[in-house]
């Protein structure tokens, strides 16, 4: 695990909750959490960190401990799965560490050498869902013209051209042929195109103060040892700020879990 | 003599005219919208500032600013002084000073990136990169996080990088001073039978006194406005964060322009004793 991000410190954190809460309170709970429709101190949340903490408090578990998680850049840590010994055995990230791992380690061959899978199902009652990030392609002069090239940039044609030049990125369409991609990212388009239920990354779609602000810092303190219902209380103060709407906005922090 | 008329004004409108639109004019847009909310829409009267003083983050930068400001004008001033005087004495005065002062031509975002390699943690079962890790190891010691461990070794670790880059300025302003007292007085003193520290002491350091004042309340002033450091080695985190830091991230993470200003203004408020200290000397300097 490596926390560390310069300005964003904290953010890999996020997406191991996101992943959590998917598997534990499925789609529909993680949709009222993004929106603030339940507050931080739900129990569910409670759950999801108690969870993480013990991976990610448990020095046997992490590589370096938790002091180790919070020193270490993000880009530097899957190292440890390809040093002999190796430092560890797995490690959780979103797709696009493939390229750091690559320019680290030149001579390892993706699928050979690493290879990837989705975070495992945790609670065996619910499927297995897919979060993830993406790019945005926004129109800030509605024309027809316009219309019809964001159309096309969504269409099998217009993803192809993307993939067999080189893009990486999971390509969006359905009916997009994978054979350009390097099978490393053909693995995680299947992957994405088999998952359950696919949701945008909460840390992203949350106001900045509380996305990227009080959520990584609750992270590192998290980490760090900070008792669970004070980091959710925290985060829920900043909430309680940071959002307009919500059902659990209401200048009231609710005790929940906690 | 007293002009009557305006041309006087006329002398005077280029600087009245850029220390307005540059100083006087931002300075009361921030106090304006300081007492407005995120988006500069609605008037919410003092809640800005009394978040400031009831919310965790910003309580912790107002106590790592007063920890920065009692140990490290002191520290960079001290240093520099023993350096002043003890370089005085040392055959290759130039060298050692040039090598002191060197790190004031490094920009704070490089001797940032400098000292995080300083400070670099590997797990133990790595060799360490960072110099400090890498002598604990050598001497048996696991390596430890020096930016993570929270309050004392992270925020000196900090101030360290401060120091390292303001003593040598301190050092030169400290040494012109010194070798301006009279090398009469000094062998005055010692024909008297004083020996060197009660030379120093009773000697050179009140001589000294006018210098030191106006480098402490400079570093004083450097200090208050510490952003760089912080926000190159931990962005803040793990209890490091001050002011400056917090004022940054309000505005350009989180677009809360009402907390920023608010900010902005105790910082500025903060600055103003030292400012006012540094201007009465200044005239008394002058004789008026």
């Amino acid at each position: 695990m490596g926390f560390e991000s310069g300005g964003g410190s904290g953010w890999p954190g996020t997406d191991w909750i996101e992943d959590i809460m998917l598997r534990t309170a499925g789609p529909e709970v993680y949709d009222q959490w993004v929106a603030h429709d339940i507050p931080w101190t739900d129990a569910r949340l409670k759950y999801a960190f108690e969870l993480f903490g013990q991976i990610a408090r448990n020095p046997t578990y992490v590589l370096g401990g938790p002091e180790g998680a919070l020193s270490i850049n993000f880009r530097d840590s899957p190292n440890g799965l390809f040093t002999e010994p190796p430092g560890c055995l797995l490690h959780h990230q979103a797709s696009f560490i493939q390229t750091f791992i690559q320019k680290a380690n030149p001579n390892l061959v993706p699928v050979v050498d690493f290879n990837v899978f989705l975070f495992p199902p945790i609670d065996p009652a619910r499927e297995n869902p897919l979060s993830g990030g993406g790019s945005i392609i926004g129109l800030f002069k509605d024309t027809e013209m316009n219309r019809k090239f964001m159309e096309y940039l969504a269409s099998r044609e217009g993803q192809q051209i993307w993939v067999n030049e080189g893009g990486q990125e999971p390509p969006t369409n359905q009916n997009v042929n994978l054979s350009a991609l390097d099978p490393l990212s053909s693995r995680v388009t299947e992957l994405l195109r088999s998952a359950a239920a696919f949701r945008f990354d909460a840390s992203d779609l949350m106001p900045a103060a509380v996305g990227s602000g009080a959520f990584w810092t609750a992270m590192l303190n998290y980490v760090g040892g900070a008792d669970v219902c004070t980091v959710l209380l925290k985060l829920e103060e900043a909430a309680e700020q940071a959002y307009t709407s919500g059902a659990a906005t209401n200048g009231v922090i609710e005790p929940g879990g906690c | 003599m007293r002009t009557r008329g305006w041309s006087h004004w006329l002398y005077l409108a280029p600087a009245l005219l850029v220390l307005g639109s540059y100083l006087v004019y931002p300075t009361l847009v921030t106090l304006y919208l300081s007492f407005f909310d995120a988006r500069s829409a609605q008037y919410i009267g003092l809640q800005n500032y009394a978040r400031i003083f009831t919310q965790e983050e910003t309580l912790i930068a107002l106590r790592n600013n007063l920890l920065w400001i009692i140990v490290v004008p002191a520290l960079t001033v001290s240093l520099g002084l023993l350096m002043a005087v003890v370089f005085d004495r040392v055959r290759h005065e130039a060298l050692a000073k040039s090598a002191i002062f060197l790190p004031m031509a490094i920009s704070f975002v490089g001797a940032g990136v400098i000292w995080k390699f300083v400070y670099a943690y590997t797990p133990p079962i790595y060799p360490q990169i960072g110099i400090l890790n890498a002598i604990r190891t050598a001497l048996g010691f696991d390596p430890i996080g020096w930016l993570i461990r929270s309050p004392w070794v992270n925020n000196l670790a900090l101030m360290a990088v401060f120091i390292w880059i303001w003593a040598g300025y301190c050092m030169i302003i400290l040494s012109a001073a010194y070798k301006g007292i009279h090398r009469d007085l000094l062998d005055a003193a010692r024909t008297d039978g004083a020996n060197e520290w009660e030379i120093f002491w009773h000697v050179a350091l009140p001589m000294l006194r006018p210098t030191i004042l106006v480098v402490a309340t400079t570093m004083t002033v450097f200090t208050l406005k510490v952003f760089d450091i912080i926000y190159v080695l931990t962005n803040g985190n793990f209890g490091t964060e001050v002011l400056a830091d917090r004022m940054y991230k309000e505005m350009f993470h989180f677009h809360n322009f009402g907390a920023a200003s608010a900010i902005a203004v105790i910082i500025l408020l903060a600055m103003l004793p030292v400012i006012v200290i540094n201007v009465r000397r200044f005239y008394a300097k002058e004789g008026r």
